[in-house]
């Protein structure tokens, strides 16, 4: 295990820099191609992670990530997006520089809050807990910040990572009948908004969230 | 046994898919959910009798799952009863094309379906995937017709119950690394086992995790602050969705609270976890206070009565005295029965004057002289007014408030549903009285939603004078699963 922890640290990094540049691009494709970078990251620790430990579980794991996260929901972010907005510049309610700012800040409190609670260094990998906590808040704050319902796809798709990140990381893995539904949920859940995101536009013929505010008190 | 349960409303939304007649597919549910009825009640009964139904690793159903599982099948039947003809009604007025309506029968079993899965799961982690699973299964269900609110209220609903389960998978993570060192691989989500071991485990990280879990299952709970998604969801849906939301499914995701709050508790002490469930009550009656008092939405307002009854529920569990939880259960069945019923006969009702703005309904008693007083007695019962049903829950679990000494809460909650006693009745009264508009017709619409209706009222008005003897044996055994530890 000692031997693949620079490795494995390395490629949890790679994945918070992804992360970074799914919250700095201002284009629908590059947003995407950072996901899917992520998601083959994610793919990439889980093999490590099993050739480290010698857990098979974790090529399964590997395998669904990849299928999953880096096939078929970019497959069905590109669909949509193709439908209902393309080459539309993306919109966000705070500036560049300030988004990145409480970006920052979420990393920092994630280390911060890690370290305090649980305790520095515990879990198999003490990258992963601190990192995964960031994309989780992270995700959240994309949804929050940006405009378009499709982004708000990616913003649960972060979050999704931060969890499965946490997963692998602390334990290698929750039991493999609970991460097959865990993969089945996510993938039937981006299916699902993709629909809704369709016939949103197809009713509104727009697709900013700012319309999405009817229903009140 | 559990397994063929499981299985009813898979087959059944498989062979909804295969149709598009409405009488076909109306056949085919009510044969169903019949069957699904017969199958929940003989396990139900099963384990009241005193044998608990296991199989395998995964699958565990004691008293507690027994009571929502009956719940869930009963109230599921009751919906599929009154969807013929609230769907039919749609139908001729053109709200949706008749190819739509297999989709209709397919999510609402499926949605069935990951109910049980939610109550029959004896692994935190499938439990978790079984509550997301109900969230994308009624999706679709509350955007049916396809209209801009509706679709509004779809996407709002899907994305923060979405975000709000995902903090309820970290915390089940956060128990499992807490666990996985004890117990191995294969029990750390046992919630059995967890509650045999719950002492050797990390208390920091146990309380965490519990955290975690209540604010994302208290988010399909609909408990304040997390409630925004509720009364959109249960205002756009068609009406017997919306029944079987607020009948059923908000107690689902209160029993996957329970289960970490039974673990926890087992560790860190009752205070704890039981404070913080409180905390939430007694917040969500408070929010939804104002939101009652000056409501124009008649679903709206049933929504909002909704977080205020999971509000008193949770409170109850919260006192967590063996009377306090003896009324929280038997709240849980009073609330789940009144709430349908009272939407069976919004949707009714709203149906016939084409609107659910509650100022532009008026003189109900003269135009529907079923329904209008029909509305009285349900708006009465959940208003808990005596006699019926959810004045003695309210009754019991307040009089267990001020009997542990808790008369800060007590009293508290006491004024909050007094006050919202008066909104929910102030509402009612200007629907049921003045002289009705000229465009709507005199008389009932359709006499089978009227006999729907009635059937559902009985137990409103039977629980509130006299709590049959099996009802008082099950709410005992329900109650003995908290104190019962870890047997």
């Amino acid at each position: 295990m000692q031997n693949y922890q620079g490795l494995v640290n390395f490629l949890i990094t790679l994945i918070l820099a992804a992360t970074f540049i799914i919250i700095m691009a201002r284009r629908f494709n590059s947003i995407i191609m950072a996901v899917i970078i992520q998601g083959l990251l994610l793919a990439a620790l889980s093999t490590a992670l099993g050739w480290a430990t010698g857990i098979h579980e974790m090529y399964i794991a590997a395998l669904l990530t990849l299928t999953v996260k880096a096939g078929i929901i970019p497959i069905v972010l590109i669909n949509a997006v193709n439908k209902v907005a393309i080459n539309r510049e993306i919109e966000s309610f705070l500036s560049m520089k300030m988004t990145l700012l409480i970006a920052a800040c979420l990393v920092f409190i994630s280390y911060l809050a890690t370290g305090q609670v649980i305790g520095k260094g515990s879990g198999l990998i003490n990258e992963a807990l601190p990192v995964a906590i960031s994309l989780i808040l992270i995700g959240l704050f994309l949804m929050i910040n940006l405009k378009f319902p499709i982004m708000q796809i990616v913003g649960l798709v972060v979050m999704e990572n931060g969890i499965f990140l946490a997963g692998i990381g602390t334990t290698i893995g929750m039991p493999l009948v609970i991460e097959l539904g865990i993969f089945m949920d996510i993938l039937v859940g981006v299916l699902i908004m993709g629909v809704l995101v369709f016939r949103i536009n197809r009713s509104f013929n727009t697709i900013d969230t700012k319309n999405l505010r009817n229903l009140r008190g | 046994m559990p397994l063929i349960l499981l299985a009813l409303p898979l087959v059944i939304a498989s062979l909804s898919l295969m149709f598009t007649n409405r009488k076909v597919l109306g056949a085919i549910s009510i044969v169903g959910s019949a069957t699904i009825v017969l199958t929940a009640l003989s396990i139900a009964r099963q384990v009241f009798a005193g044998s608990r139904v296991v199989w395998g690793q995964f699958i565990f159903i004691d008293a507690l799952s027994a009571l929502i599982l009956s719940l869930v099948a009963i109230i599921g039947f009751m919906v599929t009863l009154y969807s013929l003809g609230y769907l039919a009604h749609d139908l001729k007025e053109g709200e949706f094309s008749e190819d739509r309506l297999k989709w209709y029968y397919f999510w609402l079993n499926i949605f069935v379906f990951t109910m049980f899965l939610v109550l029959v799961s004896a692994n935190l982690g499938i439990m978790w995937v079984a509550v997301e699973g109900t969230t994308l299964a009624t999706a679709l269900l509350v955007g049916f017709y396809n209209k801009k609110n509706s679709l509004e209220a779809a996407w709002k609903y899907i994305i923060i119950c979405t975000v709000g389960i995902i903090f309820a998978l970290f915390g089940t993570i956060l128990l499992h690394y807490a666990a996985v060192s004890v117990t191995g691989e294969s029990g750390s989500l046992d919630w059995q086992t967890l509650r045999r071991v719950a002492e050797q485990l990390d208390p920091k990280l146990l309380k965490l995790a519990f955290i975690f879990a209540l604010v994302g299952y208290g988010t399909k709970v609909g408990l304040a602050p997390m409630h925004t998604w509720l009364p959109d969801a249960h205002s756009q849906a068609p009406s017997p969705i919306s029944a079987m939301l607020s009948g059923v499914l908000l107690n689902c995701a209160f029993y996957s609270i329970i289960r970490f709050h039974l673990v926890v508790s087992e560790s860190l002490g009752f205070r704890f976890s039981s404070n913080l469930i409180l905390l939430f009550g007694v917040l969500s009656i408070v929010v939804a206070l104002p939101f009652i008092l000056v409501q124009r939405d008649i679903k709206r307002l049933l929504a909002y009565s909704s977080i205020e009854h999971m509000g008193i529920i949770a409170v109850a569990v919260g006192l967590g005295s063996k009377l306090a939880l003896y009324g929280a259960f038997l709240h849980m069945i009073n609330h789940a029965l009144t709430k349908s019923s009272l939407f069976f006969i919004v949707g009714n009702i709203s149906q016939h004057y084409r609107t659910k703005r509650i100022i532009r309904i008026k003189g109900l008693f003269k135009t529907m002289p079923i329904m209008g007083p029909a509305l009285m007695v349900g708006g009465l019962a959940v208003a808990g007014a005596p006699p019926f049903n959810i004045f003695m829950s309210e009754f019991i679990i307040l009089s267990s408030g001020f009997a542990q000494g808790r008369y800060l809460v007590s009293s508290l909650i006491a004024i909050l549903i007094t006050l919202i006693f008066t909104g929910v009745i102030y509402a009612l009264s200007k629907m049921v009285l003045g002289i009705p508009p000229s465009r709507v017709k005199l008389g009932e619409h359709g006499n089978f939603a009227v006999v729907v209706v009635l059937i559902s009222l009985v137990p409103v008005v039977v629980l509130g004078v006299y709590i049959p003897g099996f009802i008082h044996d099950i709410l005992q055994q329900v109650t003995s699963v908290f104190i019962g530890g870890s047997q």
